[in-house]
């Protein structure tokens, strides 16, 4: 099968990249762009490890074709933009809690939650355990990275909580 | 400032987070190929015909090996494993072929390519079927198998491997009018190790020599048993270990490295393999599924006069671990408590599924499990109070343990006492006609050690680097307690401690990081490679300061002058005068088990006949439980744990969160069913269902301090344990709740509703419900000896 180049803006650089049928935006973030900030636990979008930002919205990079971002835009935890304050603030805070141990599930979470919190999913304490439904982590037992949600959660601007 | 007792922050907490930790799943090399393998699809037959020819010559296909290729027998105990299948498959997901590709689609191509016919056969699927007299034998040439380990075992058709405990007469004291006797049965499910990171390598084959970097609990095993697999001479094989994205146990064997460093080595090319969740699914070498009678005969002053146990572990097709865990029923089931006479038979049962291996706890779990709903169950059936019944019970100070240990100290008690003072004082709410229960459970456990070496290289700037065989797999212990460790005894911050990462080619041998092993055992050389360069930089700094190194300390970074502080230098002045003067300062650790006396005769076909460094730990919950649906919500759960010394305490309460986590999957909802054909049900995380941040309650902890411990500064392993008790609480908490025994693993809701309905009161297991003798394999008064009472 001949690849087909697709166009995608990542992390603000447009990249055209090869795809050969249905590929998905993890293996060609992870092979193509040595973006491995982007984890793969199942490939198949039970665990939210490769969580990216495509057009806005969090999507789950091992069950999106490649093909089907052509045109489109898509950030990592990597990446500037305007989730970055909040993902620091987050990541600042899992160290400081001690939250982290293989660290493999915590990126996809970081950019999970930053852009709940941003949209205004995420808004009190009792959203956080909906909200992380899709995001397994087997090592930490979660409490830490649950409190660590709700520190971040408090320390938000009303304003940037986003809109009922 | 000391550096123990201090809750260090991890350093590579920040690049995990930023996702630039690159693992070995992660690891990209130029013109790497991608491996694979071609897996059987069913669980029992004969290889009648292969072709891997088409799949060899398709273009972007630059490796194919089969069985030939693979000449060496795997095993721990008994080397039974052969790393292709060769004329035979044993289990669904057993590798036939491997391959290695340009990319992963021409490796899918090739992979279909291949033709191959295989004539199926009945498996054997339960462990029922394979102990039936009349059952086919998976391995016809068991008798031929290497052993691997100096230990006189009986094993025999498909028990691959049985170890016992026999002390007093059990039959007498069953068969005294004064005792009143209860029984148990138990059945338990597998459970998968399901760490984020599957299994995962990238091989070289450079200069005459294999370069593996993989994702590994045990790089010095893999580095072995590579060479042993292959056939070639282990100096040949170099294992190096990026950060490993979890494997509680299931990386504590070789897996698939042989295979990648084969393919290497034939295309001349690096090669990575990384196995998918499905395969994980259908291959992790999860906690096994067991079978347990129990009985006990209980006096009229509630003390255990005699107890007589079965268990039957499930190895699968291979041995792997099970035959080391058959030792570990003897301290776990039959642990905790005071026994009269005893009587315990645990084997390691083969079966057509896949080899089940290492998880957390091991079957300590189960036994765990087992041993304390049984408590529970004689409290209940013979109306004693299980809080006065456990303290009377519990092992004490100079207490015989089950092979006739002497244990040390009451640890349990002064557990008992920390966790019944942590209850909570008001009740948690729960909907209207749910029903509330408390759950205790007692378990004990111990410190895998072994041989551990360090060297410790104490720069000139101050610094100081170690090298070991450490493995950083999420715990921890190489970021915190093992730096810390270093920095208490060399004076200085442990910022300044740096802990290399696992290469065979630079650290001495290491049995591997789990068992709760890495603090103590790498800890333990850690610590005396530190006191080695600490002596060397005492005498350095006397002979620049001019006062004998007995008046030297050092602290803060500063050699000093006893009851003088003033007069001081830096540990870097130090460093840097000795290193021009004399050469680098550098120190070298080893550490091994010191080892622990049992009564003779007591155990038989054991690798570990006593707990060299025992832990205790207690855990309490309370559970609703929904009648209607059988739900399971927990409400609370405490934790009172022997922790020797609290290295890095909020570490250690990581790990008992995270510990506890694992539990809850493993007590509620992770269930692993295998069909008849021999096939595990369960594809991946949609129908294998792990805990959620929903379903973990934040876990309120205790950490006791002081018990006995030849551990660095006493510490034991801390990071293993929390996930003992867990099932044992939450079953205990959930027979409180209904008023009715539970008998199995998980308790889902089905079975929760069963246990409602009464299902566990008689529950018995048919195959086990023979006179215990029944079960020997071979002559059990020849494999005792004479016998101490
Ligand atoms: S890798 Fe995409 S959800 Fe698990
Ligand atoms: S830290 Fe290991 S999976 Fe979350």
């Amino acid at each position: 099968m001949k690849p087909e180049l697709v166009e995608i803006v990542v992390n603000d650089d447009r990249r055209y990249l090869p795809c050969s049928g249905l590929v998905s935006l993890a293996e060609v973030l992870r092979d193509e762009l040595q973006l491995t900030s982007v984890k793969v636990g199942c490939s198949e979008g039970t665990c939210g490890a490769c969580t990216v930002i495509l057009d806005g919205e969090p999507t789950l990079a091992c069950l999106t074709p490649a093909v089907a971002c052509d045109g489109g835009s898509v950030r990592t935890v990597d990446g500037p933009g305007e989730l970055q304050d909040l993902q620091c603030a987050l990541q600042d805070a899992l160290c400081e809690a001690d939250a982290v141990q293989c660290g493999m599930c915590i990126p996809g979470i970081v950019v999970l939650v930053s852009s709940l919190i941003s949209q205004g999913e995420i808004r009190v304490a009792e959203d956080i355990p909906r909200a992380l439904i899709g995001s397994i982590c087997r090592c930490s037992g979660y409490s830490r990275i649950v409190s660590v949600i709700e520190q971040v959660l408090a320390s938000q601007p009303p304003t940037s909580r986003g809109t009922p | 400032m000391t550096a123990l007792g201090m809750s260090m922050r991890r350093r590579d907490a920040a690049d995990k987070a930023a996702g630039r930790t690159v693992y070995a799943s992660d690891v990209i090399k130029p013109r790497m190929l991608h491996g694979g393998l071609l897996r059987s699809g069913v669980a029992s037959g004969v290889i009648t015909h292969l072709d891997v020819e088409r799949a060899r010559s398709m273009p972007g296909v630059r490796a194919v090996l089969t069985a030939d290729a693979f000449p060496g027998l795997y095993g721990v105990g008994i080397a039974d494993h052969p790393w292709l299948a060769a004329g035979e498959v044993r289990y669904v997901g057993e590798p036939i072929v491997a391959v290695a590709a340009d990319s992963a689609m021409i490796l899918q191509a090739a992979l279909a390519a291949i033709d191959v016919t295989i004539e199926e056969r009945t498996p054997v699927v339960t462990m029922a079927e394979a102990l039936d007299p009349d059952a086919p034998i998976l391995h016809p040439g068991w008798s031929d198998y290497e052993v691997l380990v100096d230990v006189d075992v009986a094993r025999g058709g498909n028990v691959a491997w049985q170890a016992t405990v026999v002390r007093g007469d059990v039959d007498e004291v069953f068969a005294r009018t004064d005792v009143r006797i209860v029984e148990s049965h138990f059945r338990i499910g597998r459970q998968n190790q399901a760490s984020l990171e599957t299994r995962a390598c990238v091989a070289t084959y450079r200069d005459g020599r294999f370069v593996i970097e993989t994702s590994t609990q045990v790089p010095w095993s893999v580095r072995n048993w590579t060479a042993r697999i292959l056939g070639v001479d282990p100096s040949s094989v170099r294992v190096i270990v990026p950060p490993v994205g979890g494997g509680f146990g299931m990386k504590f064997e070789v897996s698939l490295e042989p295979y990648a460093a084969a393919l290497a080595r034939v295309s001349g090319q690096p090669v990575r393999l990384v196995n998918s969740r499905m395969e994980e699914m259908a291959t992790a070498l999860c906690r096994e599924n067991a079978e347990i009678r129990l009985r006990s005969a209980i006096t009229a002053d509630g003390r255990i006069a005699a107890r007589e146990g079965v268990v039957l572990m499930d190895c699968g097709a291979y041995s792997g671990e099970q035959p080391f865990l058959t030792t570990m029923t003897a301290h776990t089931l039959f642990g905790n408590y005071e026994l009269g006479s005893v009587r315990l038979n645990s084997q390691a049962v083969y079966t057509n599924t896949a080899p089940t291996g290492a998880f957390r706890a091991c079957n300590g779990t189960y036994g765990t499990f087992a041993l304390e709903r049984h408590t529970d169950e004689i409290c209940q059936q013979l109306g004693l109070d299980p809080e006065e019944f456990r303290a009377r019970n519990v092992l004490k100070d100079q207490s015989l343990g089950s092979t006739g240990q002497v244990f040390s100290g009451n640890v349990h008690h002064e557990l008992l006492e920390m966790i019944s003072s942590m209850r909570p004082v008001d009740e948690a709410e729960v909907p209207a006609g749910w029903l509330r229960g408390r759950g205790t459970a007692v378990g004990t456990w111990f410190v895998f050690v072994g041989p551990s070496a360090a060297t410790i290289n104490l720069n000139a700037d101050g610094s100081a680097t170690l090298v070991t065989a450490g493995v950083e797999i999420g715990s921890g212990s190489t970021v915190q307690a093992i730096p810390q460790i270093v920095a208490e005894v060399l004076g200085i911050s442990p910022e300044s401690v740096v802990v290399m990462q696992a290469d065979t080619d630079a650290s001495g041998y290491d049995v591997g990081v789990g068992g709760g092993r890495t603090t103590v055992s790498l800890g333990a050389a850690a610590q005396e490679a530190a006191l080695d360069v600490r002596g060397k930089l005492l005498d350095a700094a006397s002979e620049l300061m001019e006062v004998s190194p007995r008046d030297l300390e050092v602290r803060e970074g500063r050699v000093m002058v006893v009851g003088d502080p003033s007069m001081s230098r830096t540990v870097a002045e130090v460093a840097s005068h000795a290193q021009a003067k004399h050469g680098p300062l550098i120190g070298n650790g080893a550490f091994t088990i010191r080892g622990t006396e049992c009564l003779p005769g007591c155990a038989a076909g054991h690798m570990i006949d006593a707990l060299d460094i025992p832990i205790f730990t207690v855990h309490e919950c309370e559970v609703a439980v929904d009648p209607a649906t059988g739900v399971v919500r927990v409400l609370d759960y405490r934790v009172a744990q022997d922790v020797g010394r609290a290295i890095n305490p909020d570490a250690i309460r990581g790990q008992i969160q995270g510990g506890v986590a694992q539990g809850l999957g493993y007590a509620l909802s992770e269930e692993i069913s295998i069909d008849a054909r021999g096939c595990i049900e369960q594809r991946g995380f949609g129908d294998y269902r792990l805990p959620l941040a929903g379903d973990v309650p934040a876990v309120r902890s205790e950490l006791h301090e002081g018990a006995p411990s030849y551990g660095p500064f006493g510490a034991k392993g801390a990071g293993e344990i929390p996930i003992l008790n867990v099932a044992a609480a939450v079953g205990n908490a959930i027979a409180d709740a209904i008023g009715e025994p539970i008998s199995e693993l998980p308790m889902t809701p089905p079975r929760v509703l069963a246990a409602m309905r009464g299902e566990y009161r008689k529950f018995r297991l048919d195959h086990l419900n023979e006179p215990w003798l029944t079960y020997v394999v071979g002559d059990i008064d020849a494999q005792h000896g004479p016998r101490a009472t």
